[in-house]
């Protein structure tokens, strides 16, 4: 059965936009939200005094507005807060709503909506302050609409976005882990509904295993996807492009250091470098990757695998055309998500012809900036001059302003979602396996594994009600 | 046409089998003036295929029955000749009443409670049609020229619909051995715009026992303590019979595949679908080839018959092969058939036409039950009959309809899987298709629907007071364990260890004993507390999505009307038109952004006049 969103829960998500900012913001909107505050925020003036109840005064509409800390499990210091609540009805939702206000660190952000659902405030769906609001007639039909009609377009691509921000290749990890559960869930059914049957559909010792092994492999995914937070919530921007391009070169450029090894030797950067960038008023994760080469064997091959990853992950491609030896850009990249920029500009005036200028350069005469144009840079750049390079990341910044681009942006609550399910897969296969181990009650067991389905479920976008007895009735052979 | 008879009731019902007889009964418990046409008057309550009641998730329903005041827990408990408690070794939700009855003593037993119910006519009777006015049924058409008049119709017609039987390559039309087949309903229906379609199911042969060699099978008896069905049966005094268990072996499983291309479904003379859980022995030696034998359960058909039932190898084999594969199975040597198994093809009506109280949506008055809609076994039809009966005489009666939800019974689970999802085969009942299994065990059925029965009027003043006299057991047990202590540990405490039983409980404190009440109420109180947060936890769940799945969606509903609905939901909808957001959000192929969707305009139904 699926689960509905359910309207009298107290939900919460980030309002700002995710990524390191100067502030973040996170909503948080429901019947328990002056409970959740109060005896947790601190305020910086007494406030005591001034309960959110007290001010919950008809007619007034601004909120109560005060600075002061919360503290928040995992995080070392009080986290500084001005909080902005509204107690009563006279919300954008039309229930308490706070808004808290703090620094825009994903970390911290993570941290607070973390302790916020483990005080029973669990993370919006897609749409739910939106569909508050208008229950509460704070927004009209159309306003409504224009933002639900989406829901359906935009749900999938979302949901993409943050599995990839997990970790590369946890939707399928999850298709498979769900799909090894139901086949166990399916064992234990068989042998609830056909005791009559001569078989032993599934051994205490398979099961106790079997779910050990789904537990590992959740266990996995949780610590993975914690270690992705940080820079998952960042956009993450890709500089890539032929071998010798100049990407390294660029990366260290824009970074302001020496942290990736440059040389002149074609196919330097064998693995790739990430650092996190504030530039041109947008913080980023820039990561260097290795030049396209057509070999594809050992650390090679491997090296071109990862940039593939990189690649798929990115929210803006910079492509790096050198002057020097102009390549070709990968089709497989669509155009929202690509800025073509010339590199090594400096070096046009004496290039050494490659076979494809030649080529073209015997065909047509075309001059190397005719070149370039035909690939249509929009920028030109150079490192050794600093030619362009201020122009670049500001070019970077607007790209990553543009929300159409930036479509890893939208994740934010959605990856909280995610994670928020993981764990609750987790603890529920705990459960399975304390009462596996016990080795009876396998109606119990099924309780269990159906609440870790369905939270994996979640993530994937899938119910299990049917496949159970088609499993089954594959598997064995059932019935008189 | 004018009818030179014409009779007047206020609900007719058609059919007299598990369904029928349900149906029949709870609309004159309350009240209507009811008529039940049979094709015979000497098959009510006719048991076609295995001649048992029960099982795993069918002995709740039967369980489920009783407790609204229905026949079938007290007619197994009066004609069973063989009872156990299967699942025993699990816990106590799983646990599933199944008793064999005596074939013939249990058809007995129905006819006579159908002879005896007030307000009820029973009479055979051949129906070739309905009679409908506007977009409502007023009645059905008999053979010989004569209609019975009515304000609702509640059609049972099992398999005789369109029946064919095959054994081998040998065709015969009838519903079940030696009987016709009703296809004047069949046309009826499709000419008033029903939709049709066909299922398939088989049946084992019958042997004499007295050829039977027992001496080279193992035996199977009955339980000691044998449990009743019915809320108002003490105790089954009736002596037990035995039941035998053999198998199939490696030149049974060689005979049958040299065979195969004369077995109907195999040859293609059968193209319907047949239930997977329950599949006949060709089809079981072809799918599952590495498997060396498969069981057969020997069940006596009755005391006063040596008729036995073999279960497990359900066959439409040609004759001649089908004897040869009984010959060489161990104890069957020289066993003789009785009556041969077959295959039946039938019309069903896809049960999504049907609204939650299983009148059609087309016609107003109209009811489908029993193996109609596409389900299979005497415990689903009975229920459907229950329903559905009910159903009619609230509805003739002016009263709400009676529905219960998914959590409530497995009649809700079955009712809503039907009308929701429709079948793609026969539809038989399993523990797994309920998701609180743990709340809708067979030891609380009367607790949970007894007081329904009651509100509705099927449910007798004695059963009340028995129900009246458990829960204040239950009520006092509770008080107890609450309050009381054992060495400083409440006695509730105590009782959730799994080795600790009522028994114990009633030696350790004297408090306990001196409660004095029935062991069933001592045996519930041990396992509630035993499953206390499990209970609690399915509890609280059903509470949270109640609010949200409980949002009624208004008849009439206009989905087209909702421009961001989805082409594919729109038209999901309208054909189900669910009752509520839960039963919307069921339909295969609806989104929770549909659903989203619809939560908006069902709560604020203003918004679909702008």
């Amino acid at each position: 059965m699926n689960s509905l969103p359910h309207p009298d829960d107290t939900i919460a998500a980030l309002a700002s936009a995710p990524g390191a900012a100067a502030r973040g913001i996170i909503r948080v909107s429901g019947p328990q939200t002056v409970t959740v505050l109060r005896g947790w925020f601190v305020g910086d003036a007494p406030v005591n005094d001034a309960s959110p109840e007290s001010l919950a005064v008809p007619g007034r509409n601004s909120p109560w507005h005060t600075a002061g800390r919360l503290e928040v499990a995992g995080l070392q210091q009080p986290l500084p807060v001005n909080c902005y609540l509204w107690p009563g009805r006279r919300s954008y939702t039309g229930e308490p709503l706070a808004e808290l206000h703090t620094v825009g660190s994903p970390p911290v952000l993570e941290a607070l909506l973390a302790d916020l659902a483990s005080r029973g405030v669990r993370p919006a769906g897609p749409g739910e302050f939106t569909l508050r609001a208008f229950l509460a007639g704070r927004i009209d039909l159309l306003q409504a609409e224009g933002v639900l009609g989406v829901i359906d377009a935009r749900d999938p691509r979302e949901l993409q976005c943050a599995l990839e921000q997990l970790g590369g290749g946890v939707s399928s990890q999850i298709v498979r882990l769900r799909g090894d559960l139901l086949d166990l869930l399916a064992d234990l059914e068989a042998g609830l509904d056909f005791a009559e049957e001569d078989i032993e559909f599934v051994t205490q010792v398979q099961t106790v295993g079997r779910i050990g092994l789904a537990r590992e492999v959740v266990t996995e995914m949780v610590r993975h996807s914690h270690e992705r937070w940080q820079s998952a919530a960042r956009p993450r921007v890709v500089l890539a492009g032929p071998p010798n391009a100049g990407k390294s070169t660029l990366f260290n450029a824009l970074l302001g250091t020496d942290a990736a090894i440059t040389s002149e030797e074609r196919g330097t950067t064998r693995d790739y470098l990430v650092a996190d960038v504030t530039s041109g008023g947008a913080g980023y994760t820039l990561v260097d990757t290795a030049g396209r080469e057509s070999e594809s064997d050992g650390i090679e091959g491997a090296a071109q695998d990862q940039r593939r990853a990189q690649m798929s992950r990115a929210d803006l491609i910079v492509w790096c055309l050198p002057a020097d030896d102009i390549g070709t850009v990968s089709d497989a990249i669509g155009p929202e998500r690509l800025l073509v920029i010339g590199t090594k500009t400096d070096l046009a005036k004496v290039l050494p012809r490659s076979p494809i200028a030649e080529q073209i350069h015997e065909q047509g005469g075309l001059s190397t900036t005719d070149l370039l144009v035909a690939h249509s840079p929009r920028l030109f750049v150079s490192v050794h001059t600093r030619f362009g390079l201020e122009e670049l990341k500001t070019a970077i910044a607007t790209r990553l302003a543009d929300p159409a681009a930036g479509e890893n942006l939208l994740l934010g609550t959605t990856a909280a979602r995610c994670r928020d399910s993981l764990h609750g897969a987790a603890l529920a296969l705990d459960r399975a396996l304390t009462v596996a181990r016990q080795g009876v009650d396998h109606e119990l067991l099924a309780i269990e594994l159906r609440e870790a389905l369905e939270e994996l479920g979640k993530i994937v976008g899938a119910v299990y009600t049917d496949d159970i007895l088609d499993r089954i009735f594959s598997k064995f052979c059932i019935g008189k | 046409m004018p009818h030179s008879t014409a009779y007047d009731f206020d609900v007719v019902v058609v059919g007299a089998g598990h369904a029928g007889i349900e149906a029949a009964l709870a609309s004159a418990r309350i009240g209507a003036r009811t008529a039940l046409l049979t094709m015979s008057c000497d098959t009510v309550g006719a048991m076609s295929c295995n001649p048992a009641i029960g099982g795993i998730a069918k002995g709740q329903i039967v369980r489920e029955i009783d407790a609204l005041g229905g026949e079938m827990g007290r007619a197994i408990d009066a004609t069973g000749i063989q009872f156990r408690m299967l699942n025993r070794g699990k816990g106590p939700a799983m646990h599933s009443p199944r008793a064999q009855a005596d074939k013939k003593a249990y058809q007995f037993y129905m006819k006579f409670a159908v002879e005896r119910q007030e307000n009820l006519t029973l009479r055979q009777e051949q129906v070739e049609g309905l009679v409908v006015d506007a977009q409502a049924v007023v009645g059905v058409r008999v053979r010989g020229d004569a209609i019975y008049r009515a304000r609702a119709v509640v059609l049972t017609t099992g398999t005789f619909l369109q029946a064919i039987m095959h054994t081998g390559e040998a065709k015969s039309y009838g519903g079940r051995a030696g009987e016709g087949t009703s296809g004047g309903i069949s046309q009826a229906l499709t000419g008033l715009g029903f939709e049709l379609s066909r299922f398939k199911t088989g049946t084992p042969a019958r042997l004499n026992g007295r050829t039977i060699d027992y001496s080279a099978l193992e035996i199977q008896p009955g339980d000691d303590e044998p449990q009743p069905f019915s809320f108002l049966t003490d105790q089954i005094n009736q002596p037990q019979l035995d039941c035998w268990l053999t198998g199939t072996n490696a030149a049974a499983h060689e005979l049958i595949r040299a065979n195969l291309h004369r077995a109907p479904m195999y040859s293609g003379q059968i193209q319907s679908t047949g239930p997977r859980y329950c599949p006949s022995i060709e089809d079981k030696v072809v799918r599952f080839a590495d498997k060396e034998s498969h069981q057969i359960f020997l069940e006596p058909e009755g005391r006063n018959t040596l008729e036995i039932y073999c279960n497990g190898i359900s066959t439409s084999l040609p004759r001649d092969v089908q004897e040869r594969m009984i010959h060489s199975i161990r104890g069957l040597e020289r066993a003789e058939i009785m009556r041969f198994g077959y295959a039946v093809e039938y019309d069903y009506a896809p049960p999504t036409q049907l609204s939650a109280t299983l009148e059609t949506k087309r016609l107003t008055g109209l009811y489908f039950a029993g193996q109609i809609n596409g389900t299979t076994g005497y415990e689903e039809a009975a229920g459907q009959g229950l329903w559905a009966g009910i159903n009619a005489a609230l509805q003739i009666g002016g009263k709400p309809p009676f529905v219960l939800d998914r959590s409530q019974a497995y009649l809700g689970v079955l009712i809503d899987d039907l009308v929701t999802r429709g079948v793609d085969e026969p539809y038989r009942m399993f523990t797994s298709r309920a998701e609180y299994r743990l709340l809708l065990r067979h030891d609380n059925a009367d607790r949970r629907l007894t007081p329904v029965g009651r509100r509705v009027g099927t449910v007798s003043a004695e059963r009340w007071q028995r129900l009246q006299k458990h829960e204040a057991e239950m009520t006092r047990g509770a008080a107890v364990l609450e309050t009381r202590f054992h060495q400083g540990a409440p006695l509730g405490q105590i009782l959730r260890r799994s080795e600790t039983s009522w028994a114990d409980l009633c030696r350790l404190s004297p408090e306990v004993a001196a409660l004095d009440i029935a062991p069933l109420a001592g045996q519930q109180l041990s396992l509630e507390a035993k499953y206390a947060g499990y209970i609690r936890r399915q509890q609280s769940e059903i509470e949270r999505q109640d609010q949200v799945q409980g949002l009624v969606i208004p008849a009439q509903f206009d989905y087209f009307a909702i421009a961001q609905l989805r082409a594919e939901a729109k038209q999901k909808l309208a054909r189900v038109q669910p009752r509520n957001l839960g039963q919307a959000s069921r339909i295969s192929g609806i989104t929770p952004a549909d659903i989203a969707i619809l939560m908006l305009y069902i709560r604020e139904p203003q918004r679909l006049a702008l």
